[in-house]
């Protein structure tokens, strides 16, 4: 067999024979039964194995395990910062508050629903409606520029509700100061409005109507009771909620306190405020 | 704070928290982090996903055969998709992707056997081969799928290889010997044994079964 093709009937079955080789190994092949059959037995184990090798089930789940994995990978570390990219994440550091604050945003009023909108979205119904108020008034409104004084609280209070300043400046932790205290309306619905502030950080309490069926507990289980009054409390971004309910008021303090010290503190003043609530005009 | 790659900026050059304050009332506020990350990152996913993603079931197939495992298969597989999307970046477009894959894939499936100890390995042992003389019996038709599979498995990796590359994905020797990292004339050394080696299981294989009766090159067809 030595005079055979045989060293090169690999390459003349894969293609990978030089054109001047073709000729004459086919022309052999021919003429030759032995080096036929060999050929002949070795391309069809090639078929039989690429066959065989073919059927075969990939998971059903292949494709999803790679792009997750892949998401990961995008997700976790984007190779390619670019200015715009670096901004959105300065603005996530500071805060909508400050960066808002220090005016380096100019907010038109659909983004403002927009950023509400977003915002709101973890929160629960009854929680939206303290929280759009203090976004609306307190952080958008931004007419807190100079300070207040008590008089001038007091006569947009109202005197009925004069007695939800001193409730609440009893309160507020160390650093703050209530600027502010009024009546207000969002979105059709009226609202009796105090803010406290230390820079850029603020403090608001808020009264409103409970319409017919809103409750919290329609939607929230309580976190404390300590007063007999059922709290709730939410977080929403970097601003933390706490709230309860009267038979006329929903009452909300929202802040950007931690979780733990914006509900000691709604919680503190819950007996007070509940105490005074039916007596409160709006 | 954020991860900051500053080698990646290209022309718009990292120079401070200044530049970087300045830029930040002009972003139009309802965009999305999606929307501010650069068109060059969105180009680039779907890029590598246009080209890669349509190999998948192909190199399942082919870490399958030389895991001989599903889980570890698919195991490699994501891994070598991971680690093809980071080296993505020096994957020149035009040369042939199918066989970068390919490569990544056995890096991958070769880690993977380093990291289990007690990953099975057919071995590597010549001996055993040059004796085998090439068995001109057609007996693979005679054999199920599973069979002609389990013959395959008991071929030495770096032949099974070989012939995986060349006789079931069809690579040129060229892109054979770009997969593995070797000569083109290692290829064809590997692939002329592991196919007599094929076909001398194959043969073995089918005797076990009682599918082929009687001593070697008796049959006939």
């Amino acid at each position: 067999m030595s005079n055979h093709v045989l060293p090169m009937l690999d390459r003349f079955m894969d293609g990978e024979l030089p054109p001047r080789d073709l000729a004459g190994v086919a022309k052999h092949l021919a003429d030759c039964p032995e080096c036929r059959a060999e050929h002949d037995a070795a391309v069809q184990t090639r078929a039989r194995l690429r066959q065989a090798a073919r059927s075969f089930l990939p998971p059903a789940n292949l494709r999803s395990g790679i792009e997750s994995r892949l998401d990961a990978e995008r997700k976790s570390k984007p190779r390619i910062w670019l200015p715009l990219a670096i901004a959105a994440s300065v603005l996530a550091a500071l805060g909508l508050n400050e960066a808002w604050q220090t005016d380096y945003l100019r907010l038109t009023p659909e983004t403002q629903t927009a950023y509400v909108e977003t915002v709101s979205r973890s929160l629960t119904p009854v929680m939206r409606v303290g929280f759009a108020d203090h976004l609306h008034c307190t952080i958008f409104g931004k007419n807190f520029a100079q300070r207040f004084d008590l008089q001038e609280i007091l006569k947009s209070l109202g005197l009925r509700n004069a007695q939800l300043y001193p409730a609440l400046a009893k309160h507020i932790p160390e650093g703050y100061q209530v600027i502010e205290g009024h009546k207000c309306e969002v979105q059709g619905r009226r609202y009796l409005h105090l803010v406290a502030r230390k820079g850029d950080h603020f403090i608001s309490l808020l009264f409103t109507r409970r319409g017919s069926g809103e409750a919290f507990e329609r939607d929230l289980r309580s976190v404390a009771n300590e007063t007999g009054i059922p709290l709730y409390a939410s977080g929403a971004k970097r601003f933390q909620l706490a709230g309860f309910e009267t038979s006329g008021f929903l009452v909300f303090l929202v802040s950007d306190l931690s979780a733990d010290r914006n509900l000691s503190m709604l919680s503190t003043m819950s007996a007070e405020l509940a105490g005074v609530a039916d007596k409160l005009e709006l | 704070m954020f991860p900051l790659q500053v080698t990646n900026l290209g022309r718009t050059p990292w120079t401070g928290l200044d530049q970087l304050i300045r830029s930040v009332p002009i972003l139009p506020f309802q965009r999305k982090p999606a929307d501010v990350r650069t068109t060059d990152a969105q180009a680039r996913t779907r890029s590598f996903d246009a080209e890669a993603l349509p190999y998948m079931d192909d190199l399942f197939r082919m870490a399958l055969r030389m895991t001989r495992d599903r889980a570890r298969a698919e195991d490699a597989v994501q891994e070598a998709y991971l680690q093809a999307w980071k080296s993505f970046d020096r994957f020149e477009s035009g040369t042939n992707g199918r066989a970068w894959l390919y490569k990544v894939l056995f890096n991958c499936v070769h880690h993977q056997r380093r990291k289990w100890l007690r990953f099975p390995s057919a071995g590597d042992s010549e001996e055993v081969l040059e004796t085998l003389a090439a068995s001109p019996l057609p007996v693979a038709d005679k054999l199920s799928d599973a069979q002609v599979l389990e013959a395959l498995d008991q071929i030495p990796d770096d032949y099974r290889a070989v012939v995986l590359l060349v006789d079931v994905e069809e690579f040129a020797y060229k892109d054979a010997s770009e997969v593995l990292g070797v000569p083109i004339g290692t290829v064809m050394s590997r692939l002329s044994r592991g196919r007599k080696a094929l076909r001398a299981k194959l043969e073995e294989t089918a005797r076990s079964y009682g599918i082929l009766k009687g001593e070697r090159k008796e049959g006939s067809s």
